[in-house]
């Protein structure tokens, strides 16, 4: 009799564990139940930078398209895309973006973009939605030399911001080192100084990099690694992911 | 209006006479909190407060018995004489109960949730459940998650929510001064070691003007007062730290109390080369000048974890790997010390003061670099993630307050506050931009309790505002409760403001074990409104019900904008979005006792919502914390008074997650080299857009007195027989998975990863002396 009510309650006790459900280790699991509807929106996912340095060629393009969560088998070389038609106009003029294996972008040898024009960007693919962007820079910054000065142990920099510009990166460079402030724009006066101590090497360059709207808040925007977190996905283009923006850029040498 | 002022002012002093004192242990002199009173034969009775101290008002003249009871003393009754005067009778003194057969029901009674009779939406605790529970790990937070209204968002996380709102809206006070992140990160329990906790009081809605700067919940904990005569104490020693506490006379008057623990995760430190520890220091004083008591309190917890997993990256052979580096780094520390005081200015007249500091400080880095070269396609693949945040608070507050017993059974009380808070927020690995506010948040309540028969009734207001801005809150508050019969009808609305608010970091941290304090400077402050109506009553005896629906209007709340300018994001002058929410359930509580058993059940159906304009275009979507469903439900058995067996069951519906529809590259931009690196984001739609599965879990305890063996002789060493065994197994349902997230396994599908996929065993011993 005993040993029958202790049977009854292991049975009993293995029929509650059960109840609930039984996922072995290696199961997937309990899968979550959906609220709301969401679906998956093929298109390009870009970043394409018009770099205002004097400087041709140094544009460029990047294209990869989105993908579904379970294509993420397949690497990530397969995201990118190789055979888009790639255009940026400006005025009256078009010219097209050519794809460079090497670099993985799309670049124009002969281009090179200035201040105070807007550039629009097309880029058409097969199966994918047409992308279109557009980005300028109104009016770029200016430093003057005397504006740079070094005194104890100090670099002290002054430029004049650019209404246009929404962010600045300010590096020192030596020849092995370089250190950075990243500073918000302002069309102020933009004043700031570096410790020569933090820096190796003796700097021989003052860069600055001003970006304007677009870039500024594809650059600043959060990122994290937590799955089934929400997070914006900031995009500057239409039909389309990620940015096309324009970056001016002043070396000065020390 | 000054006549009427004085004349009854007159009036109170003249015809409405009072019984008033104190209540305490005979042998210890703790003061005793919830002890019945009653004048024999009349209807004239009451309770004691959390001080231990009541007052019977509204008295005749006439001769009295004065009936004294609570479950585990002795009745004591008294001969009173009411005169021309008020009485009071300073300190009685009640016995314990010494039937040893009635230990098994005492424990067994108080080892309970108790409703207060004059609140709705609040109640009470013995920290004795701690002790026979051993399930609850002796942690106040998770005995408070098997409580009523209480749902949590992150099984990882420490933090709850209170009826819908979110955590940062929960105030924890430990005797008066208000505790900020009062969680240890490492073992997500509470900061208070329970053996120096007397009681735990919990008020989830309508609380009344007297409780302000927060909008959802207060969790108010009382300390023990220390033994009058001789030292007493507990040891808990074991193989990761220990635990402990003394209680003892301070010359004639005076006594104190220290408690301490020191913890340390020893398999991951030895076995992993992972530094952590957690230490927790609690102390009190207390001492009396004529009809004035005195307390200083002093507070000082730390946490610290040190994880570092770059050495594991010496394992991956894979010559494409150009960088690897992770790590985790968490130091916390909480501390605050106060000076109390209550005086009994006249029997019917209790003025009390306050003045305290409590500061909390945090520095939480994360860092993962991964960088990785595509030969393929000639680019560097790179995850360079990491956060780093420095976030404290410092809180200086002075305190006073009147409470006035005096005609038609009314308790009136004045207070002031004026709380001093400053904050310090760094944010980022290159910003080296520190960030500091501070405010002056002043505030003024005015309430007043009446009891005609079987209706109480409350009235408050509270004035509050940011002394900064010209925009003081009136904050009206209203409760009653009516009884007929065994039955009473309650109900509660108030307009609650909260001047900071708490960042809520749920998406961006993988959990989120803290609140990081943030002013709201040139904001409107948070805005709450509370409807709440419920019946209680009686089934049997022995058993209680509760039934409670509630209704929140949460008309300002923020959320910080992650979009853009991420480095300004958690700045003081941040880009706060302002939206608005509600909250909405109902709730069914069963309590009571029968011979050795004891309990509650408890079942709630809710809904929490929020609405933001950049979100979805502003259309509601669940809150974080949204729990449908939740059942909780503590059994405790006391079989003998040395053996004490529990069980502890929780079923709640899945929280609300954002679920991906695909993966895009986020590109990163070196200028000086004019190159990019690439790094997989997620693309979330929507928030909130999937609910997760329920979460269940069932825990079972056992608590037993040692008689034989090492354990039960080195107690006898000591000098004491009073050592105890505890064992807990927890998560008995490990076959069914918890899941906490989910990752995609090319091939394979999404895997459900849980906490823990075997059931936890763990073990205990404690010498009481």
């Amino acid at each position: 009799m005993g040993k029958s009510i202790n049977q009854l309650n292991i049975i009993g006790l293995l029929f509650f564990l059960f109840i609930p459900g039984c996922d072995l280790p290696t199961d997937p699991g309990p899968l979550p139940s959906t609220i709301i509807n969401t679906e998956f929106n093929p298109g390009h996912n870009i970043l394409g930078i018009l770099r205002i340095d004097g400087i041709t060629g140094s544009s460029f393009i990047r294209v990869e398209r989105a993908y579904k969560v379970d294509e993420v088998s397949v690497s990530l070389s397969s995201a990118v895309v190789d055979s888009a038609m790639v255009t940026v106009s400006w005025e009256d003029t078009t010219v097209v973006f050519e794809y460079f294996p090497q670099e993985g972008v799309y670049k124009n040898a002969r281009f090179i973009p200035e201040t105070g024009i807007e550039y629009f960007l097309e880029i058409s693919s097969d199966s994918l939605p047409k992308l279109t962007a557009t980005t300028s820079i109104e009016k770029g910054i200016t430093i003057e030399p005397s504006f740079i000065t070094i005194s104890n142990n100090h670099i002290s920099i002054i430029f004049a911001g650019s209404p246009t510009l929404d962010l600045y990166d300010v590096y020192l460079v030596s020849e092995t080192d370089k250190i950075h402030q990243r500073i918000p724009g302002d069309s102020s006066a933009v004043e700031l100084s570096f410790d020569l101590d933090d820096v190796n090497g003796t700097p021989q360059t003052v860069e600055i990099y001003g970006y304007e709207s677009n870039l500024t808040k594809y650059l600043q925007s959060s990122i994290t690694i937590k799955p089934q977190a929400y997070h914006e996905t900031v995009t500057t283009v239409e039909n389309g992911y990620g940015c096309f923006g324009a970056v001016q850029v002043l070396k000065i040498e020390l | 209006m000054r006549i009427l002022f004085t004349s009854l002012l007159i009036i109170s002093f003249s015809y409405a006479k009072s019984i008033s004192g104190y209540i305490a242990d005979k042998l210890s002199g703790e003061t005793i909190i919830g002890a019945n009173l009653m004048l024999e034969n009349t209807p004239y009775g009451t309770s004691t407060d959390r001080n231990g101290f009541f007052v019977i008002t509204n008295i005749p003249n006439g001769k009295y018995t004065l009936w004294i009871s609570h479950i585990a003393y002795s009745e004591k009754r008294l001969s009173v004489e009411i005169k021309s005067e008020n009485i009071y009778l300073k300190t009685i003194y009640l016995q314990q109960t010494a039937l040893k057969g009635q230990a098994v029901t005492i424990t067994a009674k108080r080892g309970n949730l108790i409703s207060k009779d004059t609140d709705i939406s609040s109640f009470e605790v013995d920290p004795i459940i701690l002790k026979e529970v051993p399930q609850f790990g002796k942690d106040i937070f998770k005995l408070v998650k098997y409580s009523p209204g209480i749902t949590v968002s992150d099984i990882m996380s420490p933090q709850y929510y209170v009826r819908g709102s979110d955590p940062g809206e929960n105030l924890v006070q430990l005797d008066g001064m208000t505790i900020y992140n009062p969680q240890h990160m490492l073992s997500l329990e509470a900061i208070f070691n329970p053996y120096s906790i007397k009681n735990i009081e919990m008020l989830v809605g309508g609380f009344g003007a007297e409780y302000g700067g927060r909008n959802a919940s207060i969790l108010y904990l009382t300390t023990r007062e220390g033994h009058k005569d001789k030292t007493k104490g507990e040891f808990r020693p074991s193989i990761s730290g220990f635990q402990g506490a003394i209680e003892f006379p301070v010359f004639s008057n005076g006594t104190a109390m220290i408690s301490g623990r020191g913890l340390s995760d020893i398999v991951s430190l030895v076995a992993m080369g992972i530094n952590n520890g957690i230490l927790d220091f609690n102390s009190t004083y207390q001492t009396k000048l004529g009809n004035t008591k005195l307390r200083f309190s002093g507070f000082y917890a730390r946490d610290f974890i040190d994880y570092d997993f770059s050495r594991f990256g010496l394992y991956i052979s894979d010559p494409d790997l150009i960088d690897y580096s992770n790590g985790f780094f968490t130091s916390t520390s909480n501390k605050a010390i106060g000076l109390q005081s209550r005086s009994i200015l006249a029997p019917n007249l209790v003025a009390e003061g306050h003045v305290y500091y409590s500061g909390f400080a945090v520095t939480n880095k994360n860092f993962f670099h991964f960088s990785l070269r595509d030969a393929v396609n000639n680019v560097n693949i790179i995850l360079d993630y990491e956060t780093r945040i420095r976030n404290s608070v410092s809180d200086w507050t002075i305190k006073g307050y009147l409470s006035w017993f005096t005609i038609l059974n009314q308790t009136i009380k004045f207070g002031v506050e004026q709380n001093f808070i400053s904050f310090y927020n760094q944010i980022g690995s290159q910003d080296k931009k520190s960030n500091r506010a501070s405010i002056y948040l002043q505030s003024l309540f005015l309430q007043d309790k009446i009891e005609a028969g079987p209706l109480l009734i409350k009235l408050g207001i509270r004035h509050s505002g940011l002394s900064s801005e010209n925009n003081w809150k009136w904050e009206p508050r209203t409760s009653f409760a009516l009884k007929f019969g065994q039955t009473t009808l309650k109900g509660a609305w108030g307009k609650y403001y909260q001047y900071i608010t708490a960042m809520n970091t749920q998406d961006v941290e993988i959990s989120q074990y803290l609140d990081y304090y943030y002013p709201l400077i040139d904001k409107e402050p948070l805005t709450s409104i509370h409807n709440i109506v419920g019946i209680e009553g009686k089934i049997f005896n022995d058993f209680d019900y509760s039934v409670t629906g509630y209704f929140k209007d949460l008309t300002t709340i923020y959320r910080f904008d992650y979009s853009s300018e991420a480095e300004s994001a958690y700045a003081y002058n941040a880009t706060l979005e302002k939206g608005n929410g509600t909250a909405k359930g109902i709730e069914f509580l069963l309590r009571g006792s029968w011979k050795f058993l004891s309990g509650w059940v408890n079942y709630s159906w809710s809904e929490s919502k929020r609405s933001f304009p950049s979100l979805q275009n502003g259309k509601m979507f669940f809150a974080d914390g949204d729990q449908t469903h939740s059942i909780s439900t503590m059994i405790m058995a006391k079989l003998t008074d040395v053996i004490t067996a529990s069980t502890t069951f929780k079923y709640s519906s899945g929280y609300p997650r954002t679920w991906e529809t695909g993966i895009i590259s986020h590109y990163s931009y070196d200028p000086v080299k004019n190159s990019f690196g690439i790094y997989p984001k997620q693309i979330t739609p929507a928030k909130n857009n999937v609910r997760y599965p329920s979460l269940i879990t069932w825990d079972i305890g056992w608590k037993k007195k040692l008689r034989s063996g090492f354990g039960y002789q080195l107690a006898e060493f000591i000098g004491t027989e009073n050592v105890w065994f505890t064992m807990a197994v927890k998560n008995l349902l490990f076959l069914r998975r918890n899941p906490y997230m989910y990752v995609y396994i090319p091939d394979y599908g999404y895997y459900g990863v849980g906490i823990s996929y075997f059931p936890i065993v763990n073990v205990g011993y404690s010498i009481e002396f």
